[in-house]
């Protein structure tokens, strides 16, 4: 039996990965590996630094310390304490007889006790019981892995920033007391203020300052219901909360790993050919996945999956080719399909309605296709410039071939999956001809999917990115309220008597916007940065000569940019999900490289917008 | 059990797309092509008569797209702005446009002459029809903007009292809509004892002042059809705030003003006997519903209808208009057009 065999068999057989989906259990051949130890070899010592778990397949292995000892014969788990967030082992293993042990790594047993909570309690029983009788005198403190201290006081908002937003706000309050702002304006410009400021210190969740204006709107009553909530009967909400549907079932359904595994298992192994496979799949969620970080989740998963197969180093090249081809193929594009991000939702919704009609998801393709070429020619030629690899790679084809079997045939919901994507597509693309918004393509879509049981009550609870459609929500209420008010045109008279006419040329305009915009993100995170550089310059673009959508596609474009990690929550999270398996440094170069590259394509599809006659 | 669940809502999924697909493309698609932005009182007002007809019948969808072409009148705006507009036509694949103003049918509807999938129907139209090339055109139809000259010639009639002549001066901006204005005002032949003289076209403030000075040296009254494109000084994009110039008119000019669109009324003025959007608008509106449900076009027709603006204290006894009937204050409080006396505080 090749060790290969022994790992899907363990998989196959052992209790703790009965509940898993194939899907899953495939997943775990490429982090399983086989090692063989002779009599009284040393597993790993007592104090070691905990980075696997094992598991006894033949002979017998002692657990020792100073006043415990302990046989774990054949058929049995051992050493797996970092479950229980251990860094150090809690005991030296040695081998009785000679020794067959599967490993799984750190990671392979938190994902396993992720997907099945019995395996948590077996494994943490296992752990309590070397733990009771650790060394209390003579060994190092045995140190708990620090989490992050979620709390409800984890804002970054001080006493300070609490203080000065009482001080700040009532004293903006009395100096807006002028006659060309009406008394509803000043009070509406109070809550905005209090809200932008909130979002500056980050005293709430970003969703909350929102939600507090709206509501703080209605309470005095200075706009009508139909236009302070006009977001939650707006199609974008419903679209959104749709696809998130869609998207869930898509993910669960396994089928991205299994097209994957099947496109890696027929193709050439050259590592140029897994980076552009990879990148392949990474723009086609863009198409029908509108959370980034949701995007950046999977394409992490498939990238250390991939870097898995080919048994690559953290410190190789090729590493950190596929964390780029993974985190860019997940969101170089969000900007140019209007489904790519949720921030498209949110522009769309602030945008004058005429514009909203005519950059619907196909519109909008087609503005700004241009930009997707540029940014798909920069990409490869930035690419292939620094991370060109023509070397072959050695690829376990038999484990590809083990995966497979796992996986077997495509399932209900793959097919769900498959038949959901296919119709949203048909959807969104012939928009033009049935006239049907695509938020009702994406609704039928959902309530379809929960039809056949592919997406459940819990899903529905629980999948949804509910705080962040309540903020779109909340966020095109403010909108429509400023514009209720009146407050869009005094934001514009005022900003054009500031800027005069030097900007009237559109290139010297749209590198204000990106100046401006690269500016306000050094201190602001993404979405309230769109939110403000959009009421900002939205109302005043068809004074210098571009079109709103244009000057929104500029602001997302630049605030997509980021030079420090920390201004990139989406690059953090890919960072989180890919465990930093490569090398940073050079990642946030190539970074760089693609800013100038994003900058340039904005430049260069001027002449195209021109002839669209968006500027 | 579950290919039976799979098959239902397979068949589901078919049904309510072949439902709405269906329901899509059979619905006539109506097309509001808006020279102007919804911020200006004419294009509102256009707006309120198309909305009047339109919403007795659901099995329409109507879109409203606005050219704004008035606060950007500049060539390469409008050249852009056609553009935009072709393309949404082109997107949305309306059954009728009905194209609002001038600028709509320059930069844009000209462009659909004798095409056998769109009906255009023109309103607002001051130029003529084969300034446009209507007149060839099979599939367009419409109503002319036309200044209600007649209701003008009658009023002054009565508020002079006379049969001697009655001199008027035209004072207005040099925008095309007043230029088209201008000529059919000298054009047309029935001004009876009124004597129409060379008309003031301005483009600036300074200018503006000096033609109503000189205007009331020169008529008896003066008719002000637009001020919307007085620039602050020659050269310059800052156009002064039409409430501005009507503040300074009503203060300097020594002789009665009177308004022929009803925003000059709404900017100041005391008196305006104006054409009627509404009226434009709906009868747009109605001729596009006759189209798609008969498919034949109406014939052209121009404006009938016209509308009155007063202020109270311009008929009280003093003011400059207090000869005009009741009739007038009962039809301007009909319109939603009548400015009550401002009560002075205690």
């Amino acid at each position: 039996m090749t060790d290969n065999d022994l790992i899907v068999s363990f998989i196959a057989t052992n209790p703790v990965f009965k509940i898993l989906t194939p899907t899953d259990k495939s997943r775990f051949i490429s982090k399983l590996s086989v090692k063989k130890y002779s009599v009284d070899a040393v597993i790993h010592n007592n104090f070691d630094l905990s980075s696997s778990g094992f598991f006894v397949v033949n002979g017998s292995v002692k657990l020792k310390n100073t006043n415990f000892e302990k046989k774990v014969n054949a058929g049995h788990f051992f050493s797996c304490e970092s479950v229980l967030g251990l860094q150090n082992h809690t005991a030296k293993a040695i081998c009785i007889d000679e020794c067959t042990i599967i490993s799984l790594s750190d990671a392979a047993l938190n994902t396993l006790v992720n997907l099945n909570p019995d395996a948590l309690a077996y494994f943490s029983a296992n752990a309590f019981e070397n733990l009771g009788t650790v060394e209390k005198q003579s060994a190092p403190a045995t140190k708990l892995k620090t989490f992050s201290e979620s709390s409800m006081f984890d804002f970054e908002g001080s006493i300070w920033s609490w203080l000065a937003l009482l001080v700040c706000t009532p004293a903006l309050y009395v100096y807006m007391q002028t006659p060309v702002i009406s008394s509803d304006a000043r009070i509406f410009l109070t809550f905005l203020a209090v809200c932008i400021f909130m979002w500056i210190f980050r005293l709430v969740p970003y969703y909350i300052p929102a939600l507090f204006t709206i509501l703080g709107t209605l309470a005095v009553d200075i706009a009508p219901v139909t236009v302070v909530l006009s977001g939650f009967s707006s199609e974008s909400f419903i679209m959104i909360m749709a696809l998130s549907a869609v998207s869930l079932v898509v993910i669960k359904s396994g089928v991205l790993y299994r097209a994957l595994i099947k496109l890696l298992s027929v193709s050439k192994c050259s590592y140029n050919f897994y980076n552009f496979i990879l990148f392949f799949i990474g723009s086609i969620l863009t198409l029908f996945i509108p959370a980034i970080v949701t995007r950046c989740q999977i394409m992490a998963q498939l990238t250390n999956e991939a870097r898995d197969l080919l048994n690559t180093k953290k410190t190789d090249s090729f590493s950190t080719s596929l964390a780029v081809t993974g985190f860019f193929g997940a969101s170089l594009f969000s900007t140019i399909f209007f489904t790519g991000s949720l921030m498209n939702f949110l522009v769309q919704n602030i945008l004058p309605t005429q514009e909203q009609t005519q950059f619907q998801s196909l519109g909008w393709i087609k503005a700004s296709i241009m930009m997707g070429a540029f940014f798909l020619v920069g990409y490869l030629v930035a690419f292939f410039a620094v991370f060109f690899n023509k070397e072959k790679c050695e690829l376990k084809k038999e484990i590809l071939i083990s995966k497979l079997n796992v996986i077997g045939k495509i399932s209900i919901v793959e097919w769900c999956a498959i038949s959901a994507v296919a119709f949203l597509s048909v959807g969104f693309f012939t928009y033009f001809q049935h006239q049907i918004h695509p938020a009702w393509v994406a609704t039928i879509t959902m309530v379809a999917l929960v039809g056949v049981g592919a997406f459940s009550k819990k899903d529905f609870q629980t999948g949804i990115d509910w705080a962040f459609i309540i903020f779109i929500a909340t966020c095109s209420g403010i909108g429509a309220t400023l514009n209720y008010l009146g407050l869009n045109d005094i934001i514009a008279k005022n900003l054009v008597n500031l800027l005069g006419t030097n900007f009237k040329d559109p290139f010297y305009f749209i590198s204000l916007i990106i100046i401006s915009t690269l500016l306000i993100r050094m201190f602001l995170p993404i979405t309230p940065s769109v939110l403000i550089l959009c009421t900002i310059f939205i109302p005043i673009s068809n004074f210098y000569n571009i079109s709103p959508w244009l000057a929104s596609i500029v602001i997302l474009v630049t605030a997509d940019m980021w030079f420090l990690p920390y201004q990139n929550f989406f690059y953090v999270m890919f960072e989180e999900f890919s465990n930093s398996n490569y090398n940073q440094k050079k990642f946030v170069l190539f970074n760089i490289i693609m800013n100038i590259v994003r900058v340039g394509a904005i430049y260069l599809s001027m002449p195209y917008w021109s002839k669209l006659g968006l500027m | 059990m579950i290919k039976l669940r799979l098959l239902f809502v397979g068949l589901f999924v078919l049904g309510s797309t072949y439902f709405l697909v269906k329901e899509s493309i059979s619905t006539p698609r109506i097309l509001v092509l808006q020279s102007y932005g919804s911020d200006y009182s004419w294009t509102h007002d256009v707006d309120i008569g198309i909305k009047k007809i339109l919403e007795k019948e659901s099995t329409v969808t109507v879109r409203w797209h606005y050219m704004d072409t008035k606060n950007h009148p500049e060539k390469h705006y409008l050249e852009k702005i056609g553009i935009v507009s072709k393309r949404v036509i082109d997107q949305f694949k309306p059954s009728v446009i009905i194209a609002v103003d001038d600028d709509a049918q320059e930069y844009v509807t000209k462009y659909y002459n004798n095409d056998p999938k769109i009906k255009v129907v023109f309103a607002g139209v001051n130029g003529t029809r084969e300034q446009y090339g209507f007149d060839k055109a099979s599939n367009i139809t419409g109503i002319l903007e036309r200044l209600p000259v007649e209701g003008i010639v009658d009023s002054l009639q009565l508020l002079a009292g006379t049969t001697n002549t009655i001199k008027i001066i035209h004072v207005s901006d040099e925008s095309k809509t007043v230029k088209l204005d201008d000529k059919f005002l000298h054009a047309y032949k029935g001004w009876k004892n009124v004597k129409m003289l060379p008309s003031h076209l301005v483009s600036t403030f300074d200018d503006w002042k000096v033609s109503i000075k000189k205007a009331c040296e020169d008529a008896d009254y003066i008719v002000i059809s637009n001020c919307r494109k007085i620039y602050d000084v020659k050269g310059s994009e800052k156009k002064v705030p039409p409430k501005e110039i009507m503040a300074w008119t009503m203060t300097n000019a020594t002789k009665p003003i009177i308004g022929m669109n009803a925003f000059v009324f709404e900017d100041g003025a005391h008196l305006a006997i104006a054409t009627s959007p509404y009226e434009q608008g709906e009868i747009a509106a109605q001729f596009a519903l006759d189209i798609i449900k008969t498919g034949v076009l109406p014939s052209h027709t121009q404006t009938k209808q016209f509308v009155i603006g007063i202020d109270e204290e311009s008929i009280a006894p003093g003011g400059e208009f207090f000869g005009l009937p009741k009739t007038y204050v009962a039809y301007a409080l009909y319109s939603g057009k009548f400015r009550k006396k401002k009560s002075k505080p205690t």
